[in-house]
């Protein structure tokens, strides 16, 4: 066996622990004490019970994720693995976790003021008031040096414009409940459009006013609408369950309770340009019917249609004029024919011939028969030159 | 409830809330854009929609509000300026 140096022995009992299993990932029960918070964001201190204690230390990338602010004496259940600090020769606790024991009563409590409230129906959304969309002021419980009033404020002022009236509380300790109650109670003398209730993060005691009943029936009475804002957003508290909206931290609460004006003027400035459009729309839609009716009204239609209609009566009367031309002539033609065939036909033709026609000189019928006179009777005989005057001196009958 | 009364009211006075006026803009849009209305009609309500959205713009400019502290003075509530 040879001789180890100091380093050497920490370096194998430092092995030897942490690759023991049953030390790698251990819960353990104890009460803080000697609590050192150190400025690199480490946490340094001892976990103790009755008979015994551990030294532990709790890294920045720990502390970050812890849900609670650990305090001296405070008793709680460290979750970490078993490493040794060569330099001191010490072994201790790497925290890897920690939560809150001895909270057990608090739970307990908890839960039975929420079933009876729950009961009673306090939790209705029937109860709910509404949230006005655009407040004009706004109420805050809270205290006036906490980081909750700091970020509301904070939103508020960059979202948009409303009045602020702070009602100071004491958020924290034996007398928050009662303040927190008076400060409700301030706000429903003024003409708040909607108040926030709440305060910044810490450990389920620091929030514990937020779960007492008087409260959660300030909240539940009051006139105005109320939104709760405890803590983070893994912190649910009673007052949370009895409000009109519940806020997940105190900056969400001011999100909340006013609309964003940046996005707002956004949608007024599209409704503006809609109405423009729909302005321009209806001008053009009668501006096109205008410009069409006029296209039907105007003076080169009209005359162009009288040219068009002047054109057509020439032509008319040209084929008209023609046609009857052409009637004349042929008339003439049909008129020389007849002529001839008329001619031809004549009585005059046959009294060349030497016959003559015998008239009564009284009616001037043609005698066709010696029935058609009688004795004395005067008649004219027509002859191819003229007439002959003549008086009947007797009549017989005698066959040719 | 937009009765022609609140819309007369609306014209004549910037008073009524944010709210009113841009709930009367938002309908008065709608129906712009139907375009069954008569060409006056049409553009009255242009104008009056014009002025709703300068009202409420200018509401939501107003950059100076009032952030107060309730103080309790011989029992009475007073609002005094709050500054962090």
């Amino acid at each position: 066996m040879g001789i180890y140096t100091v380093s050497q022995l920490n370096e194998n009992i430092k092995r030897v622990l942490s690759h023991e299993p049953q030390l790698a990932q251990v819960w353990v029960r104890g009460e803080i004490s000697n609590l050192t918070k150190h400025s690199s964001g480490h946490y340094y201190f001892t976990l103790k019970d009755k008979g015994s204690q551990v030294s532990c230390v709790s890294f920045r990338s720990t502390n970050r994720g812890l849900k609670f602010d650990p305090e001296p004496s405070m008793k709680v259940l460290v979750f970490g693995s078993i490493d040794v600090y060569t330099v001191r020769g010490q072994y201790q606790l790497r925290v890897l976790d920690m939560r809150p024991d001895g909270i057990g009563e608090l739970y307990k409590a908890y839960e039975q003021l929420r079933n009876k409230l729950q009961d009673e129906g306090l939790f209705d959304t029937s109860r709910k008031r509404s949230i006005p969309k655009y407040p004009r002021r706004v109420g805050v419980v809270t205290s006036p040096t906490g980081a909750a009033i700091h970020d509301i404020l904070n939103v508020l002022k960059r979202r948009y414009p409303v009045d602020i009236i702070l009602s100071p509380a004491t958020v924290q300790g034996d007398e928050s409940a009662q303040s927190i109650v008076g400060a409700i109670e301030k706000l429903s003398h003024t003409d708040v459009d909607v108040i926030i209730v709440g305060r910044g993060g810490g450990s389920m005691e620091d929030l514990w006013s937020f779960n007492e009943e008087i409260v959660s029936r300030a909240i539940s009475q009051s006139e105005i609408p109320i939104v709760s804002a405890v803590g983070h957003e893994t912190d649910v508290t009673i007052a949370d369950f009895t409000a009109d909206l519940r806020a997940p931290t105190p900056s969400a609460a001011a999100e909340l309770v006013v609309p964003d004006s940046v996005a707002l003027k956004r949608h007024i400035d599209s409704l503006s340009e809609r109405m423009g459009q729909a302005a321009i729309r209806m001008i053009s839609d009668r501006s096109s019917r205008i410009i069409y009716l006029q296209s039907r009204i105007e003076p080169e239609r009209l005359s162009d249609l009288v040219r068009q209609n002047t054109q057509r009566v020439d032509e008319l009367s040209y084929r008209m004029g023609r046609a009857v031309r052409s009637n004349v002539e042929s008339g003439g033609m049909r008129l020389t024919t007849f002529a001839g065939r008329l001619n031809a036909v004549s009585p005059l033709k046959t009294l060349g011939r030497g016959y003559s026609i015998a008239s009564r000189t009284d009616d001037r019928e043609l005698i066709r028969s010696i029935d058609d006179v009688s004795k004395g009777d005067d008649i004219y005989l027509i002859v191819r030159d003229g007439r002959i005057n003549c008086n009947v001196n007797s009549v017989s009958e005698e066959q040719l | 409830m937009e009765t022609g009364g609140d819309s007369m009211a609306a014209t004549k006075n910037n008073d009524q809330s944010f709210e009113t006026s841009l709930d009367e803009l938002e309908s008065l849009v709608d129906k712009l854009e139907k375009g069954q209305l008569t060409l006056d009609e049409s553009l009255e309500l242009f104008e009056k929609g014009m002025k709703l959205a300068r009202v409420c713009n200018t509401k939501l400019s107003e950059a100076e509000r009032k952030i107060e502290i309730l103080t309790e003075e011989n029992g009475k509530l007073k609002e005094v300026e709050f500054s962090e």
